[in-house]
């Protein structure tokens, strides 16, 4: 796909990219400007050769949408340390661990392990050859000997055990549904 | 119902993994299955932030392995044994705990690998000023501790890489060595040869052993077979099209020529013997495999491409064209 192709492409397929992202939970001016930075991104030419175009738009926007939602984030969380003022420490200044940041850090990890240390062995095999090797499904059922279908599913029970795991998500904690206002959702 | 909620939560980690690498009517699909239920995005956001939040924590987690993990011993034998840890597991994690960071530096497996998909390409970041793009069906292998070190062990990459003058940035290609000096290059390793072409700045090639110097706008061709190093002429912006869906070739085999196709566009290709070994020189735009493409290619080759379900092959063109 040349970069023009490419653009073309998305101007055909904008309406469904606004309304996938007013269901993914942005408000309507949020869409907007996030669409408005996918379309600059495929102007400037930084897009190499695309095999298929409407996964890689989806792909592409929904990285944008989640740049945007963990800007959105770090805004709030900023105005409640502000509010809270009784900590010395200048906020969104994690360029150099603390001991404290470590420690969050080890416990973390702690508990990721735990939760990795628990899948069936042949789910994990599958779940770090997938996540850490990036290999994808077909590859992977093709060397086992089993279905997509199959790995698919260990790999699912994987994500399962990692979500509910009680990880401290973050600087990357999508921000609660209810305070990115319920306007513009009509979409969904 | 909580049995809903959890066919609800258990169909969201399924989307987020056929997410991976949907196809538009896929995302299609998925956007309208958000649309069903408000809980289905909030469970599929919950999915996707542990994913993004367990990134910077996977190198240190350990996979304990059954005994039949798939090993590539001719790559893991580069170092001694760095997986034994693997064993302790849960055990090392508490110990990690108490012994601090030391420890928790220790644990992890350093070298990983890294493969991209035909037709896929992907960047990594090694430090804040060299990164790697890999061509599609590309594997190589990288160490979390060690970020000068890279090896390729099939296929193609761009390089940009930030010098150092006291830690110099080394790529392994099998038992060959490549060092850079402050660089821009592309290196394409096949069965045949393995290809480095440089674009800006200048790289070793064997330090040890050869010790050939490229400066921007050279080549070198190291074949697979026999001991002749070749060094050639390349144009620099050529280096590297395959970013920008551009091949450019002077005097490729039409061979070559089809194994960086198939590494673009993910579709394997078979070429006829009889034309395998002809010369090819121009330019070549990508721009998906569809028939337009192929016909394309058709001019640009001056061959005939049959398109079948497992892959493309490429035949001296009929008499009807040219």
């Amino acid at each position: 796909m040349t970069d023009s192709g490419l653009y073309e492409a998305f101007l055909g397929m904008r309406p469904a990219l606004h309304r996938y992202l007013l269901r993914r939970g942005a408000r309507e001016d949020e869409a907007e400007d996030i669409l408005q930075e996918v379309s600059l991104t495929l102007l400037s030419g930084k897009t190499g050769p695309v095999s298929e175009t409407g996964g890689y738009l989806y792909r592409m926007t929904t990285n944008h949408f989640l740049i945007h939602r963990r800007g959105a984030g770090r805004r709030v969380r900023r105005e409640e340390d502000w509010v809270g003022a009784h900590s010395g420490d200048p906020p969104d200044l994690d360029e150099q661990p603390s001991a404290e940041a470590g420690l969050i850090a080890r416990e973390q990890l702690a508990i990721l392990q735990s939760v990795i240390d628990r899948l069936p062995e042949r789910t994990r095999a599958i779940f770090r050859r997938f996540r850490v090797d990036g290999e994808t499904r077909p590859v992977i059922a093709a060397d086992l000997g089993i279905s997509v279908s199959a790995v698919e599913k260990h790999l699912a029970r994987a994500y399962e055990a990692v979500a509910t795991a009680r990880l401290r998500l973050d600087e990357d904690k999508p921000l609660p549904r209810h305070l990115r206002g319920e306007e513009g959702r009509h979409g969904a | 119902m909580a049995r809903d909620l959890e066919q609800i939560r258990a169909d969201a980690a399924a989307w987020h993994v056929r997410l991976r690498d949907a196809d538009g009517a896929e995302w299609e699909a998925f956007s309208d299955w958000l649309a069903e239920d408000v809980r289905h995005g909030e469970a599929y956001d919950i999915v996707e932030a542990a994913d993004i939040a367990i990134e910077p924590l996977l190198s240190a987690v350990s996979f304990r392995e059954a005994a039949n993990d798939h090993g590539d011993a001719d790559i893991e034998s580069e170092r001694p044994a760095p997986h034994r840890r693997r064993v302790v597991g849960g055990l090392f994690v508490a110990a990690s705990l108490v012994a601090g960071l030391f420890a928790w530096q220790t644990f992890s497996t350093d070298r990983y690998l890294v493969r991209t998909a035909g037709g896929e390409q992907r960047t990594i970041a090694l430090d804040a000023g060299t990164r790697i793009v890999l061509n599609g069906g590309t594997t190589m292998r990288f160490d979390r501790k060690d970020p000068r070190f890279a090896s390729l062990v099939e296929g193609e990459a761009l390089f940009h890489v930030r010098h150092d003058k006291a830690q110099p940035f080394t790529l392994h290609v099998g038992e060959d060595r490549i060092r850079d000096a402050g660089t821009i290059f592309n290196v394409v390793k096949t069965a045949e040869a393995t290809r480095v072409a440089v674009s800006e700045g200048k790289v070793v090639y064997n330090p040890d052993a050869e010790n050939v110097s490229l400066g921007a706008g050279q080549a070198l061709v190291d074949p697979a077979t026999g001991t002749e190093l070749r060094v050639e002429p390349v144009a620099l912006d050529t280096v590297g099209g395959w970013r920008r869906g551009r091949l450019v070739y002077a005097g490729a085999p039409l061979s070559r020529v089809a194994a960086d196709l198939e590494r673009s566009l993910g579709v394997a290709i078979s070429v006829d013997r009889a034309i395998a070994g002809r010369a090819v020189s121009g330019s070549i735009v990508l721009d998906g495999k569809g028939p337009l493409q192929i016909e394309r290619l058709e001019h640009a080759l001056d061959v005939s491409i049959i398109a079948g379900p497992a892959g493309w092959t490429m035949k001296p063109a009929s008499g009807a064209r040219r």
